[in-house]
């Protein structure tokens, strides 16, 4: 919980100094710096949590991938705030998934449960 | 040499009417010499046709015979042996240490009980036999050279030890050098040939007479099958297989009767004292590892679960418990006072956190309750061995009763029942409807996370085992592959509830053993008719791809799904991890990790083996349709593929 609110707080002050990210570019690196490796190619989770609706802003982003919890840590050195402010805004671009009651092979399945 | 010297002897005693004998033996040599010298003085010119003399000579018998034959080999009698063993199949690469076995399988024992199956490598071999094992509960045999093919195999044999499956394995070796015909059969023979396997085997033997070798190969199967059941490896001599059965052995040599031993059950008080622990107990919870070797381990442990309301934690090591019961996964080890093990192979991971790769420094922490009470139920406590580090961190738990799981639950659900008196059974019967609840959200969860990126291409692995689920769900099913590097979706879909719905995994995580273990698994389910899937990692087949031919030619029918992300998944993201401690270069973590430029084509692959097969597919909605079409392949008899473009997990 401590760890949420220092998240947020760092999000709050820092969103007003955030660049505006390139979703092209961002894919780009989202590819390259192997993000897709467990958050999968679209977002949407695997080894690593579902990005896609993204819960944070840009700011909160950015501070949590620079300490993270079980992912890799990525310095500034390794990815610096506008490279991550591209990776967000590709983020921010991808397209949520099908709602689930409208799946018929989830709802049967739901059914069979 | 005084063992030539004997055998010679024998051989004479065999050779009935080969009056010079002795001189027979020699004059092979003196005639091959002749022979030698006729190559080197070989004319340019063409030969001309042959004469009279040279006619009569090849026409007309030799006034000597020189008996090189004999009706009676060694190998006869071993596979007399074998064949009490009651092997369906003997799964093999062709070796010419073993050539005398091999033949008398085929010939004298018909091939039949057990079959040959033709491999392409020994660690399919080693690992056809593990899954083999998972499916029909007894072993398979597997023959290999005592040198290169065990080398082959080695890895294969330490997944099968990890994972507790006894596997039957004959190696051929020469062992005397005064046998060894040439430099082939010198760099194939070793002087204690198991030695190499002996860290990761529960037993092995190089008998040096047939008598002996019947012995031991009756005692190897009755210790590879107690449990903990693990590999054995058995030492076939060459000599032993090739020259003729002793006269003076014929009429003395004996197959010894197998008596499996009963397995292990726990101490009777250490019994009552786990059973007045978790009646007592306001939480309990029981974390399964190999509990189930049988059928009835299932029944068994649902009775448990039951009797005490426990929600059941599976490991995911074999199918232990019904998926859709409403005790699957409801409950945790930090929410237990009572933590009950079958079975667990690693307990101490159960009960800590484990430290994330990408962390310096460890820092796992006990996730228990203060004061809750650990009990484990584990063969593994009687026996192990100290190279290899499978058994995991050592932990301290409050009850340990060595023993087999399945065979001490009986009375562990007997002493239950006893102690549970009228108002311990309405605490019991009051937390059912709880757990209930928590395994239907659990699954509910599942199903609805399932749905995310449904439409993504490449397909995820919940679309890709949802789409599978619709296809095989009313069919007589059977997964013949792990679920790990699937996010265990067909675990969180599908209802697992038959004793060979689900075969668990490698044992000790060696690359190579999926695609072989599916074909044994198969094999098993061949004759009761089940469509076996496998979902197939890429890397994993990698290893040795030749067993897609196996398949195909032995028409075991299989549907193989490939879980195709083009990488060593595992590895790129452990890589990425160590760029990102390391601050430089995560985008360079794909050098090495990634299987891509060329991506390799599966379905190209699996038809060049012989299999029907489709793909690459990448859209999601192309899926079901090619599932029903290879699972009407598998249905006639025969192995199937389809090469899907997954998502890393």
């Amino acid at each position: 919980m401590q760890r949420l609110l220092l998240l947020a707080l760092i999000a709050v002050l820092a969103c007003a100094q955030s660049p505006a990210g390139d979703a092209k570019h961002g894919k780009e690196l989202f590819l390259s710096f192997g993000c897709y490796s467990c958050h999968s190619f679209d977002g949407h989770g695997g080894a690593g949590a579902r990005l896609v609706p993204m819960p944070l802003n840009q700011a909160g982003f950015t501070a949590f991938v620079r300490n993270a919890g079980r992912m890799p840590s990525y310095s500034s050195k390794v990815l610096p705030d506008e490279k991550l402010a591209d990776i967000y805004a590709y983020i921010k671009s991808l397209p949520t998934s099908p709602d689930a009651k409208n799946i018929p092979l989830i709802q049967e399945l739901l059914k069979e449960n | 040499m005084a063992r030539s010297k004997k055998i010679s002897v024998d051989r004479r005693g065999f050779l009935k009417g080969a009056a010079a004998g002795a001189a027979a033996l020699v004059a092979r040599p003196e005639a091959a010499k002749a022979q030698d010298a006729a190559e080197v003085h070989r004319p340019a010119t063409p030969t001309p046709l042959p004469g009279a003399k040279q006619t009569a000579s090849e026409t007309t018998p030799p006034p000597h015979v020189d008996v090189w034959t004999t009706d009676r080999p060694g190998s006869d009698f071993m596979v007399d042996v074998i064949k009490t063993l009651g092997f369906e199949y003997v799964a093999a690469n062709p070796g010419s240490a073993f050539r005398g076995i091999h033949e008398s399988l085929i010939n004298y024992g018909g091939n039949k009980a057990p079959e040959l199956l033709t491999c392409c490598h020994e660690e399919s071999s080693i690992a056809m036999a593990h899954g083999y094992y998972k499916i029909e509960g007894k072993p398979m045999m597997v023959m290999a050279h005592g040198t290169v093919g065990l080398q082959h195999a080695s890895m294969a044999i330490y997944n099968a030890y990890a994972d507790r499956v006894p596997v039957y394995l004959l190696l051929g070796n020469i062992q005397d050098g005064a046998w060894r015909r040439s430099d082939v059969e010198w760099a194939h023979s070793v002087q204690d040939a198991a030695s190499m396997v002996r860290d990761y085997t529960k037993w092995d033997d190089s008998p040096v007479s047939l008598g002996g070798f019947a012995e031991s190969a009756v005692r190897a199967y009755k210790i590879a099958m107690t449990p903990p059941m693990e590999p054995i490896v058995i030492v076939a001599d060459a000599v032993l297989q090739e020259e003729p059965i002793p006269e003076a052995d014929r009429g003395r040599l004996q197959i010894p009767k197998l008596t499996l031993a009963s397995p292990p059950a726990g101490d009777y008080g250490a019994i009552k004292e786990a059973a007045k622990m978790l009646v007592a107990a306001e939480n309990p919870v029981i974390v399964a590892g190999r509990v189930a070797r049988t059928p009835e381990g299932i029944n068994l442990l649902v009775q448990l679960a039951e009797t005490l309301q426990a929600p059941v934690i599976d490991r995911n090591l074999r199918m232990n418990f019904p998926t859709a019961h409403p005790l699957y996964g409801a409950g945790t080890v930090g929410g237990a006072d009572v933590v009950l093990g079958l079975e667990v192979p690693d307990m101490w991971q159960v009960t800590h956190t484990q430290t994330p790769v990408n962390k310096m420094g460890m820092e796992s922490k006990r996730v228990t309750k203060p004061g809750a009470k650990v009990i484990t139920i584990f063969a593994g406590d009687l026996f192990g061995k100290s190279n290899y580090q499978d058994f995991g961190r050592y932990d301290e738990v409050d009850l340990a009763i060595a023993a087999d799981a399945q065979a001490t639950l009986p009375m562990l659900i007997d002493e239950c029942r006893k102690l549970i008196t009228a108002d311990r059974k309405a605490v019991i019967q009051a937390r059912a409807a709880k757990l209930a609840e928590v395994s239907r959200r659990n699954r509910e969860r599942d199903i609805e996370q399932a749905a995310w990126g449904w439409d993504a291409s490449p397909v995820t692995t919940a679309r890709m085992a949802a789409e599978l689920w619709n296809q095989i769900k009313t069919e007589d099913w059977s997964l013949v592959s792990d679920v790990t590097f699937v996010s265990w979706w067909p675990r969180r879909l599908w209802d697992f509830d038959k004793p060979y719905h689900f075969i668990g995994g490698h044992g000790a995580y060696g690359v190579g053993y999926g695609a072989p273990a599916a074909v044994g698994a198969a094999l098993a389910n061949k004759k009761h008719g089940r469509i076996s899937v496998n979902i197939q990692c890429d890397g994993d087949l990698n290893y040795a791809p030749g067993v897609l031919w196996t398949a195909a030619h032995h028409r075991i029918p299989m549907l193989n799904i490939m879980h195709n992300n083009r990488a060593y998944h595992q590895e790129l993201m452990y890589v990425e991890d160590m760029a990102a401690r390391a601050r430089r270069g995560v985008d360079r973590a794909g050098i090495g990790t990634a299987i891509t430029d060329p991506n390799i084509d599966y379905a190209m692959m699996a038809k060049a083996y012989g299999m029907f097969s489709e793909g690459p597919i990448e859209n999601p909605n192309d899926l079901g349709p090619a599932i029903k079409r290879a699972i009407e392949v598998v249905k006639k008899g025969e192995p199937a593929m389809i090469d899907v473009v997954t998502q890393p997990r």
